[in-house]
């Protein structure tokens, strides 16, 4: 049944149906609405959760992580500040292997303050070891929370799922509501293998070694790596039950054009609409980016198969090296057989619009430019 | 696609207009997407929000540039700039204002529709301390207007999603509707 609703509360929902045992959040703009409508579900009793006021988004992750480490299925939700205030613990959540799972409503970072959305908030937790995941629309904020739950606690790492702050967050949209049991098949209560028990005592998180620190990190790349391959079983069993597919990398009518747009999160979207109306005439076409880590190289070598050029909108910057994404691709298809070229682009940052009539002179330039490989492109307000 | 904006003062209702209208054109079979503008939102300052409808999904992801129609929930706001940003010659406006010519079509030369929503919200009791409450009148003024939506699927979005006060608001959309009138040029 498809109702309306914005991508927060298509979050909340998700989250709901996942069926939490702890939920802990710290309100701030644009995620608000995610934490006061699990609070709203704790208090009418729709949902039988733990929800834990905390004082600090340190302490929601905190909280979380405690709640995981007993084997309970957790949920947190934050943006921006609040996420740079969860950094330490990502760091320890990935290295404890708890499967925290954190929707963050990018927004981004200040000075100064802004509440518009760029990546740099979530990139900037891209070495913590916590999968990330992207949302186009409101339907795949849901959808993302649902598959998100199930690959986390399957491969025991924190998972983030972003979603744009405003032009998806505050966005009212329609969205197809999965039934609570066909949620309740795809994700059973999460059976955690090692737990804290003081019945049954292990150490957690204890000082060790080096070599068996060493090993441990070890184990996280390789995890990250089987990531991939559960990312996609979980996304086929997803289909199974509801009937919409999910791949780590989309494109969309790049068939005999030579220009990919290369972008993620809800940019994406007004990329397809333009390559819907323009993409036959100006030859390009959409790879859309689901995952960023683990970031998916083979199916994004798969993807861009019998494309003479890939332009990568960023609407994140990492000062001195410029857009992340286009560096993480870079070196994704280095040293493949004719390598090809990638043009950088720059936009959206602060929330700022990127139009179709944007992307239309964006193309354009780039038709007309030549080479541009060694510079990056703005795409200014 | 037809694309409206929808701006009013901070505590007017604005964004719960743009939601009761989204509603209604979904009710009918359309794909639709409404948003309010970002920032921090104040009482009193000039707040829009904005509706896309289409038969098919709507994918765009940025600000209505020059919206087809313009529904304006205080006079005033047709001096304000960032209100009247983007809107062209072929913009219809809708304005709530208490004098039937409107002061001179307030300077416009697009097609105008005047209401006074303030009347009939204060007719029938749709107040707060500070503002009356114009939204469900002047959603009722936008479906006469532009005969894009009929009034029964506004008064049943109105009857799901304003908290209180159903069948007033419901009332108060339907007097609109009978009510809002073409300024001609």
């Amino acid at each position: 049944m498809k109702q309306l609703m914005t991508g927060n509360e298509a979050a909340a929902l998700a989250a709901k149906m996942a069926k939490p045992q702890v939920v802990a959040a710290y309100p701030i703009t644009p995620q608000t609405s995610i934490a006061e409508k699990l609070a709203s579900y704790v208090a009418r009793g729709e949902l039988a959760s733990r929800y834990i006021k905390v004082e600090s988004e340190t302490s929601a992750l905190a909280a979380c992580m405690g709640g995981s480490l007993a084997g309970a299925r957790v949920f947190t939700a934050t943006s921006s500040q609040g996420l740079a205030l969860m950094h330490e613990l990502l760091h320890w959540a990935s290295g404890a292997r708890l499967p925290v799972i954190i929707v963050d409503v990018n927004r981004s970072m200040a000075a100064p303050w802004s509440l518009g959305v760029d990546h740099n908030d979530s990139l900037s937790q891209r070495d913590t070891g916590c999968i990330q995941i992207y949302c186009e629309t409101a339907q795949e904020a849901l959808d993302n929370v649902l598959i998100a739950f199930k690959l986390a606690e399957k491969v025991l790492l924190p998972t983030m799922v972003c979603l744009d702050g405003f032009y998806l967050s505050h966005y009212s949209e329609p969205v197809d509501i999965p039934e609570q049991a066909d949620v309740d098949r795809f994700l059973p209560r999460r059976k955690a293998k090692y737990r804290m028990d003081p019945n049954d005592p292990f150490t957690f998180g204890g000082g060790v070694s080096p070599q068996v620190l060493f090993g441990l990190r070890k184990r996280i790349q390789s995890d990250m790596d089987s990531a991939l391959d559960c990312f996609r079983q979980i996304c086929t069993q997803f289909f199974r039950y509801f009937k919409r597919r999910y791949r780590a990398v989309e494109s969309f009518e790049i068939k005999g054009k030579d220009i990919a747009l290369v972008t993620n999160g809800t940019l994406s979207g007004t990329v397809r609409a333009f390559v819907e109306q323009n993409g036959k005439e100006k030859g390009v076409g959409l790879v859309k980016m689901r995952l960023f880590r683990p970031f998916p190289k083979g199916e994004f070598k798969k993807a861009i198969k019998g494309l003479k050029k890939l332009v990568v909108i960023d609407r994140n910057l990492s000062p001195g090296s410029g857009g992340i994404f286009s560096q993480e691709i870079r070196s994704a298809i280095y040293g493949i057989e004719a390598a090809l070229p990638i043009v950088s682009v720059i936009g959206g940052l602060g929330g700022v619009d990127v139009s179709i009539e944007d992307l239309d002179r964006l193309v354009d330039r780039i038709r007309e430019g030549g080479d541009l490989q060694d510079e990056t492109i703005w795409m200014e307000a | 696609m037809i694309e409206i904006k929808l701006s009013g003062r901070g505590g007017q209702g604005a964004v719960l207009a743009s939601q009761i209208l989204g509603s209604a054109f979904f009710k009918i079979g359309n794909w639709v997407q409404s948003f309010p503008s970002f920032g921090a939102e104040r009482r009193g300052a000039p707040v829009s929000a904005f509706l896309r409808v289409d038969t098919k999904e709507i994918t765009l992801r940025y600000g209505v540039k020059h919206p087809e129609w313009l529904v304006l929930f205080d006079p005033g706001l047709v001096k304000n700039k960032m209100v009247m940003d983007g809107v062209r010659s072929d913009t219809s406006i809708i304005v709530n204002s208490t004098e039937p010519a409107g002061k001179g079509r307030f300077g416009l030369e697009q097609r105008l529709f005047i209401v006074d929503a303030t009347s009939i919200a204060e007719g029938l009791n749709l107040r707060t301390t500070s503002f009356s409450i114009v939204n469900t009148a002047m959603v009722g003024a936008f479906a006469k207007a532009s005969g894009l939506i009929d009034l029964d699927s506004v008064s049943a979005a109105i009857g799901e999603l304003v908290p209180v006060k159903k069948e007033e608001n419901i009332a108060a959309a339907k007097e609109a509707y009978g009510k809002v009138k073409e300024v001609s040029l």
